[in-house]
């Protein structure tokens, strides 16, 4: 039987990654200004570990291995990249209350669902940010969120998204989970945390995940502590990045913070529905051995999905359940299309848009954090 | 069932249409968005609409809108903000009698120390009620004053 993730001939690999090192090359070296070996050297590398990530995929049938360490290494990137440019730009990860009322807020994709409500009853984005600036300006923002959750729905959450690399990294750390049942009742957590914070954000006309509850406030930018109330947010910004993105990843293998309380990725969870792409088991061929549902990184496949033949609303399109299954019976597959055939057809299909956000966001973020640890390198330090 | 599959494969290449569109037409999209919609960001967070200009020659203060806005109607607390620039030509204080609500009655008199960064404040009417915050900013400095509706 022909399953997804077999290994495919040479030279047909090469034909199918040709066309995205054209891509690639349109969107990360067309342009750019490389006249220093500082900025040279880093998109070269970047486009290199770019196509070479994506042409493993295609060459060896393997889609989570390659999308994890790619995904990893965009995360840790991103943040020397956005620390570097805070540190730049403010002299400080302090977000203070002059930063917000100059619009210098770069919007995190995070805050989307908080900005619905007020800005369709009040015509308002409660974002202190600015609608076009040069970085992550809040129009742009809603137009990539736009884009790919209409092309790939939840995959955000295993594709593009720069915080979930770092949940990934930590339970990638774990060998042996020390916790292996979590109840279901969990994955009703983000939902809740969901409702709370578009109804207190709609209520208060202001981000009240960003803050009170978001974990990577901790790597990025947090409010100036200049009281009481700071101080107490700060407090729990590192707890729940210690607790939710640290220490229950490595001690469960699992994303926690992804799959049992991110708002963002359960709010993603709904593109689900209206993407045409999913993964599907074949009843037919699955063993029940339970791989799939054990290393589901998002809890995404239960005991009543596994029957069903599909994976949960919540499910991040990352591979793994793909990638694990003895029998090759999980694959990507096109909604409408028939079942169990052509499973590699739908999986390049599927691969081209997903690695195309991917490769240009997280070349972006790889770039972007190389071309500091070269000008390190160069010139001893990492700002201007 | 073979139309549901045209109709599958044909969307499936649609995704690859929109992602490289989403770059390609990012400029275009996003001044689109912005167009269309009419959005502005909060005023919560700029300040809101500038509805006055003190001239003082060398420099200007430029009086907002009262904020009062809620999710639906108004709120009872809200601020005004004062901004003063340009930043060069700033005089060491800055006094200013205020009438927000442009009733024709002062409600407030505030006076701005540039040097410090500080702002003494009186209220004249009883919706005045005290110095939200004064701040630093990059073409120019700002007073905020909580007020009463």
């Amino acid at each position: 039987m022909t399953t997804c993730n077999q290994k495919i001939g040479l030279s047909r690999a090469i034909l199918i990654a040709l066309p995205m090192a054209l891509i690639t090359a349109l969107f990360l070296l067309y342009g750019k200004q490389l006249s220093t070996p500082a900025k040279i050297l880093p998109a070269l590398i970047t486009y290199c570990v770019v196509n070479a990530t994506f042409f493993s995929m295609i060459y060896t049938g393997q889609t989570h291995k390659y999308r994890s360490r790619y995904f990893i290494l965009v995360s840790l990137l991103f943040i020397i990249s956005f620390i570097a440019n805070l540190i730049e730009i403010r002299g400080t990860m302090e977000l203070s209350p002059a930063n917000m009322l100059d619009g210098e807020t770069p919007l995190c994709p995070l805050v989307i669902p908080m900005l619905i409500i007020p800005a369709a009853l009040t015509n308002t984005i409660i974002f202190p940010g600015s609608f076009f600036a040069a970085h992550a300006g809040i129009a742009s923002g809603i137009v990539l969120w736009l884009g790919f959750s209409l092309a790939v729905g939840r995959g955000w959450c295993s594709w593009i998204c720069f915080f979930g690399g770092m949940d990934e990294g930590f339970s990638r750390l774990c060998r042996l989970p020390k916790i292996t049942v979590i109840d279901k009742k969990w994955t009703y957590l983000p939902w809740a945390v969901l409702l709370g914070i578009v109804l207190t954000s709609a209520a208060t006309l202001a981000p009240t995940y960003c803050a009170w509850l978001c974990p990577f406030k901790t790597v990025t930018e947090f409010p100036a502590i200049q009281s009481v109330k700071t101080a107490l947010q700060a407090l729990i910004f590192v707890s729940l990045f210690i607790v939710l993105v640290v220490t229950l990843p490595l001690l469960t293998g699992r994303r926690i913070q992804c799959g049992l309380f991110c708002p963002f990725g359960a709010f993603q969870s709904l593109f689900n529905k209206l993407n045409v792409f999913e993964v599907r088991i074949n009843r037919a061929e699955c063993l029940n051995c339970q791989l799939c549902l054990k290393s589901c990184p998002t809890f995404s496949i239960d005991e009543q999905s596994l029957q069903a033949g599909k994976t949960s609303l919540s499910c991040t399109k990352c591979g793994k359940c793909i990638d694990t299954c003895p029998k090759g019976a999980i694959a990507f597959h096109i909604k409408g299309t028939p079942l169990n055939v052509n499973l590699q057809t739908a999986r390049i299909l599927f691969l081209y848009p997903a690695f195309t956000f991917a490769a240009v966001i997280g070349g972006g973020c790889i770039y972007g954090g190389l071309e500091r640890i070269f000008r390190l390198l160069f010139t001893g330090s990492m700002i201007h | 069932m073979r139309l549901r599959t045209f109709f599958g494969y044909s969307a499936a290449t649609v995704m690859l249409i929109i992602a490289l569109s989403t770059f390609l037409g990012m400029k275009f999209f996003s001044h689109k968005l912005i167009d269309v919609t009419g959005l502005k960001i909060s005023p919560w967070f700029t300040g809101g609409e500038i509805v006055r200009t003190i001239d003082h020659g060398s420099y200007q203060t430029l009086q907002h809108r009262a904020v009062f806005d809620a999710l639906i109607g108004q709120r009872s607390e809200g601020f005004v903000q004062l901004d003063f620039s340009p930043l060069n030509s700033l005089p060491e204080t800055i006094s200013e009698d205020i009438d927000f609500d442009l009733d024709g009655n002062m409600d407030f008199h505030v006076e701005y120390n540039v040097p410090t960064n500080t702002a003494k404040f009186t209220a004249l009417t009883p919706r005045a009620v005290s110095v939200a915050g004064c701040y630093v900013l990059k073409e120019r400095r700002a007073v905020r004053i909580n007020l009463r509706n």
